[in-house]
């Protein structure tokens, strides 16, 4: 083979080629149409009617528009192709947040509403595209409406006609199909069930309906697209006030901008209103990496009969593979190396890159490479690489030539874990984290935040036992605007969470945790762990979770169990008279009939003492991004809950991959939590086993 | 053909006689090139890469020595007979007979899924594989003149490639049979395959490689998937062809 | 045969610290040094191999080596292993980007191969396929020669005669556009016609490609004190 000799200068001349090739850049003279945009209100749609038309799998769209009463702040995700879901701020601009101006001075009405559409039908020759959906079904919304809409496509014309019931059906231009059928359908029913924040089933393709409808033009300039909609609210009974409304006919223009789209329309035949729109994938959301080039295997690869410089294996290791190796062992034919991965978060380019420096680094009569990933001190997952298998597939010897084939994951073998002397295993450890608090909505100002960092300390005493204390110091906030502390609901819950604002506030410096924590693997495949101590920011205990996670099974199971008592804001030692026991099965599955989604169910005890289940859905996107809702639906009823009804969140797991131009793990946690109250809270323990052990069968990374 | 039968026969002379290990053939355009190692890549194309401004898009391998290709159209064969027997109005029959000429006279050989470039091969190492032992057929061409038409159409066609031209502006004046008009599916020369709307609500403009395949499949049924994986396999088939 | 090897320390937070370091490293390698790769003179009259300087857009320079020169044609590759085929200046052919150039037609009477020849009268035209499944556009270029540019290589100055190409894209694209037209430039050495520069865009929707050839300069000027040699 000719072998080729790159000179010692050469540098990247494609290098982040591929992060601007983003949507909005070219790279083709032929273009594909601009695609679909977002209406008013969050979501694929025209102006103020939504259509049966889907973004593509994993976009996600973040929105700001401008319609004189209302102003509208929204994301929008294409979850599944055939599922849409928004989320949406609404700024009543001709309504205050509250009549007290002590409150919430000269502040807005603000209200939160969540969309969901689902593609019933896709588009076929003589079929139009079918939609159904259902706009701030959460109880309290504004807008809240049922729609059914119908797409079809004719050249460079979208045609929409569409059915909506509630705020889309307001003006009644047609009777309600449904009420034809049974009576109750004909009246829409006042009121919204509990306190808000739950869905509202008996209202639903009930009242007056209304048709509406539009049409979408790509023009000849590809970034410019015309709509023009007809719609079926007459805004006589907008929260903003009675509107006037000259015409039923809306019309806009959409531009596409790179990654924005930028609209402005002319509504109601008096209103002109504007939009912002920026758009990214999460499934191919990434950054180029600059990583050092995999190690190639030359031909005449190994002469070494034993391992000479013993410092460049584990230099190679870490630079070119990402490995911290804590030790390494040499059997007759066999060689195991003990460590933990900390850059690469694909398990296949960390595996064959451990590979390619193993394979040169080591001597040519091992056979068997095996490479034990730990985590927390504990062996998770002992990789068996086959190394004449892996080396020939390495150096591309067949046609069919596959890597991932040469090697299989599994359980640590006692055998192997036997080998391991992992020296230095007591000791001091210290670390920081940068926090970021922030909550919407709220009375004293729209957007409050607080920022500053988390720093830990502590000593392991083996590689089971460690004692850790960690001190959170406020940077940066503007939680001193809180006009009061507690809410003035009367609940009969004990209060374990609606005391946010009291430990949030005050403090500059302030204890957050202090505990001892033991962890262990005690049987194969079953971890647990017990921990003691001032646990969280508002409660201080003793606990122990156990866990069963076989390697790369879809199915884990567990229980915690603690006794806990509430910590006081007032000083970081003390604590409220308070006790409970708290406690959950846990069950983790990901099931295969839902793509790349892991289900969990909390069922058990929350800190109110209340009983039931907490349930998480989370599907991850193709570049790691993970998007997650859940619920906790206990004993307590929704007047008992308050506002809300029950406590229910979303969170976006961002892994710092996504964004960083070298390999890395961690990841970033973006909540957003409606309104949260006192029923089904869970204590927050100082580590999930679910997460110690995630290496075992990867579902975040 | 004949040239490879007798490749064939002196490799299994060779290896019966344990006289090599391992050893490939590979007919390079008409011409045999013998090895008694594994090549790699490479050094196949090095002989007659420089020789002319080849179009490396439109290079493919070939392995002959695999029944692999065989068994796929005779197993193709038996279904489609079975869909004959299932379906007997004369549309259907028309044009599952066009599907079954068209495939008994297609000349097929298990086409290897890898990108071929001399310069690319010489650089990365994962465009360099080794050949397993065998005998293979690589054909190189320059720019194709012409793409190729099949599927159900009542004769294959061959058309002149034309520039900057849409897909459905090679089918507007063919003669479809019961076939569905609302897609077609490209396989480029390089094995990469395409799909592209035609009709009014899903029309995109997607341009032709030279030496591409052009596939019209079979209407969709309303219920069943009987045509659907019909049409899955004759694609398959259709990716091992041998083109001129 | 039973032995313990080797150690590194690994704090229990290691991934965490991790983070943080690839998060300042992340900041410094997107604001900080835009690290542009700089040759001495000595470096390249040093180097075995045909060195070039290239900057791709926005990217920062980059060094792009001869890897072979064969078929009439000059093959450059990069560190990442793109490449870059030329036939007398003319880039033919494309490897390792985005939307790889696949071929160009008619290279044999591309103008600039002659530039003694040229005229305000010459002209160009071929097809053109890329790898993002389009074929055969058509180009068409006209010249003309600007003689008497001082280009600075190694902090020197070189007159040069520069050729300015006119490019349109014929072909029409499925939705209108504004942008057919763009020019290319091409720097030769105006004692010995040798081109030292050039700066191309493959396509309107590609971004320029700027090439300095600082072998061929290198070899132009007198050989570099290696006192200097830093």
């Amino acid at each position: 083979m000719n072998v080729v000799k790159a000179p010692f200068l050469l540098s990247f001349i494609t290098l982040a080629i591929y992060s601007n090739a983003s949507q909005g850049s070219e790279i083709t003279w032929n273009l594909q149409p601009a695609g679909v945009s977002q209406m008013a209100h969050g979501g694929v749609g025209l102006i103020q009617t939504p259509t049966a038309r889907m973004a593509d799998a994993g976009n996600l769209s973040i929105n700001y528009t401008d319609n004189d009463e209302y102003r509208f702040w929204s994301v929008s995700i294409q979850l599944f192709p055939w599922m849409e879901s928004t989320v949406r701020y609404s700024d009543v601009r001709t309504k205050l947040y509250s009549d007290d101006p002590g409150f919430s001075g000269d502040q807005t009405y603000k209200d939160k509403g969540i969309d969901v559409k689902f593609r019933l039908i896709e588009e076929s020759k003589y079929l139009p595209q079918i939609g159904v959906g259902f706009r701030d079904f959460g109880g309290t919304g504004l807008f809240e409406s049922e729609f059914i809409s119908l797409s079809k496509k004719w050249h460079d014309f979208d045609f929409h006609l569409g059915m909506g019931w509630g705020y889309l059906g307001q003006s009644g231009n047609v009777k309600n199909p449904f009420c034809e059928l049974k009576d109750s359908f004909c009246e829409r029913p006042e009121d919204f069930g509990g306190q808000g924040g739950k869905i509202d089933y008996q209202k639903f393709f009930k009242g007056s309906a209304s048709l509406f409808g539009g049409i979408e033009y790509q023009t000849p300039w590809q970034p410019l697209r015309l709509k023009l909609e007809y719609e079926g609210n007459d805004y006589k009974n907008d929260y903003a006030g009675s509107l006037e409304q000259k015409s039923r006919w809306n019309m806009g223009a959409v531009y596409r901008l790179g990654n924005f789209n930028l609209d402005v329309n002319y509504q109601r035949g008096n209103t002109f209103g504007f939009g912002v729109h920026y758009e990214t994938n999460l499934h191919t959301a990434q950054t180029y990496k600059i990583k050092p080039a995999p190690r190639l295997i030359p031909d005449n690869h190994n002469l070494k009969t034993e391992i000479t410089d013993k410092d460049s294996l584990p230099r190679a290791l870490y630079i070119e593979a990402g490995f911290a190796l804590f030790t390494a062992h040499m059997e007759e034919d066999e060689f195991i190396i003990y460590g933990q991965q900390i850059a690469y978060r694909d398990e296949d380019e960390a595996i064959e890159r451990i590979g390619r420096v193993l394979a040169t680094e080591v001597p040519a009569h091992i056979k068997t490479y095996r490479v034990v990933n730990y985590d927390s001190n504990l062996p998770m997952v002992e990789t068996v690489i086959d190394a004449s298998k892996f080396i020939a597939a390495a150096r591309y010897e067949s046609l069919t030539s596959d890597i991932s084939s040469t090697y299989v994951r599994k359980q640590p073998e006692e055998r192997t874990v036997s080998f391991a002397q992992i020296p230095n295993q007591k000791g001091f450890f210290a670390g920081s984290e940068i926090f970021w608090l922030q909550t919407f909505g709220n009375p004293e100002a729209f957007y409050m935040y607080q920022a500053g960092f988390y720093a830990n300390a502590g000593y392991r005493f083996n590689k089971n036992i460690a004692i850790t204390a960690t001190g959170k110091a406020t940077l940066f906030e503007n939680f001193d605007k809180f006009n009061y502390k507690v809410d003035s609901q009367n609940t009969p819950l004990p209060r374990v969470r609606t005391y946010m604002r009291e430990y949030v506030s005050g403090n500059v410096f302030s204890l957050d945790s202090l505990y001892i924590q033991w962890q262990d693997e005690v049987a194969p495949s079953v971890y647990a762990q017990a921990y003691g101590g001032y646990l969280e920011t508002m409660f201080a205990g003793v606990g122990t979770e156990v866990l069963y996670r076989p390697v790369d099974s879809n199915f884990a199971i567990g229980f915690d169990i603690n006794y806990v008592q509430q910590r006081s804001y007032e000083n970081d030692w003390d604590l409220f008279d308070y006790k409970t026991f708290t406690g959950h099965v846990n069950v983790y599955w990901k099931p295969d009939f839902l793509p790349d989604t892991q289900l969990t169910f909390n069922i058990g005890q929350f800190l109110a003492k209340d009983k039931g289940v907490n349930i998480d859905f989370a599907k991850r996107f193709d570049s790691g991004i993970i998007l997650g809702a859940y619920a906790a639906l206990t004993n307590v009823s929704a007047e008992e809950y308050g506002e809300g009804s029950f406590t229910k969140g979303f969170y976006l797991s961002i892994p710092f991959d996504v964004f960083s131009l070298r390999p890395a793990k961690g990841r970033g946690r973006l909540p957003w939590v409606p309104i949260s109250r006192d029923g089904g809270q869970p204590l927050n323990r100082p580590s999930a086993l679910i997460g110690t052990t995630e290496y075992r069968s990867p579902f975040y990374d | 053909m004949k040239i490879i039968t007798k490749y064939f026969f002196i490799l299994t002379f060779l290896f019966f006689t344990g006289f090599v290990s391992s050893s490939v053939v590979v007919d390079v355009n008409g011409n045999s090139q013998f090895y008694s190692y594994n090549p790699r890549l490479s050094e196949v194309l090095a002989p007659s890469a420089l020789s002319t401004n080849w179009y490396w898009p439109a290079t493919s391998l070939y392995q002959l020595d695999s029944a692999e290709i065989e068994l796929l159209r005779q197993e193709f064969l038996i279904s489609l007979n079975e869909l004959k027997e299932k379906y007997s109005d004369f549309e259907t029959q028309n044009a599952l007979n066009a599907l079954e000429r068209q495939v008994i006279a297609w000349q097929l050989a298990k086409r290897i899924d890898v990108a071929i470039d001399y310069d690319f091969a010489r650089v990365r190492e994962e465009h360099n594989p080794r050949l397993d032992s065998g005998v293979y057929k690589l054909q190189l061409k320059t720019r194709p003149t012409f793409v190729y038409l099949s599927g159900v159409i009542s004769s294959e066609m061959t058309m002149i490639h034309q520039g900057t031209t849409s897909v459905h502006q090679y089918i507007n004046n063919v003669d479809f049979l019961e076939a569905d008009n609302s897609k077609v599916t490209i396989i480029q020369p390089n094995g990469v395959v395409l799909t592209a709307g035609l009709a009014s609500w899903n029309k995109a403009h997607i341009e032709v490689m030279p030496g591409s395949q052009i596939i019209i499949m079979l209407k969709p049924q309303l219920f069943g998937d009987d045509f659907t994986t019909i049409n899955e396999r004759f694609i398959e088939l259709a990716k091992h062809r041998i083109l001129p | 045969m039973k032995r313990a090897i080797f150690f590194i320390a690994i704090l229990s937070l290691a991934s965490c610290s991790n983070t943080y370091y690839a998060y300042w490293d992340n900041l410094s390698t997107a604001f900080g040094s835009k690290a542009h790769a700089v040759l001495t003179l000595s470096n390249v009259q040093q180097s075995s191999q045909d060195l070039m300087y290239v900057t791709h857009g926005e990217r920062p320079q980059a060094v792009m080596a001869l890897m072979f020169l064969e078929a009439g044609q000059h093959k450059w590759v990069s560190a990442d292993k793109a490449m870059l085929i030329m036939e007398e200046g003319r880039i033919v052919r494309t490897l390792g980007f985005a939307n790889d150039l696949l071929y160009v037609s008619n290279t044999t009477n591309d103008p600039i191969r002659h530039i003694n020849q040229m005229s305000d009268l010459s002209s160009w035209l071929r097809i053109v396929d890329w790898k993002q499944n389009e074929f055969g556009q058509t180009f068409h270029s006209s010249f003309s020669v600007i003689p008497n540019q001082l280009i600075d290589v190694f902090e020197r100055q070189i007159t040069t005669t520069l050729v300015v190409e006119s490019v349109g894209l014929q072909s029409e694209a499925n939705f209108t556009r504004f942008d057919n037209n763009w020019k290319n430039y091409f720097w030769f050495d105006e004692n010995t016609g040798i081109l030292l520069k050039s700066e191309q865009r493959l396509a309107p929707f590609g971004e320029p490609i700027s090439m300095t050839y600082i072998s061929r300069v290198a070899r132009l000027l007198p050989k570099a004190n290696t006192a200097n040699k830093e």
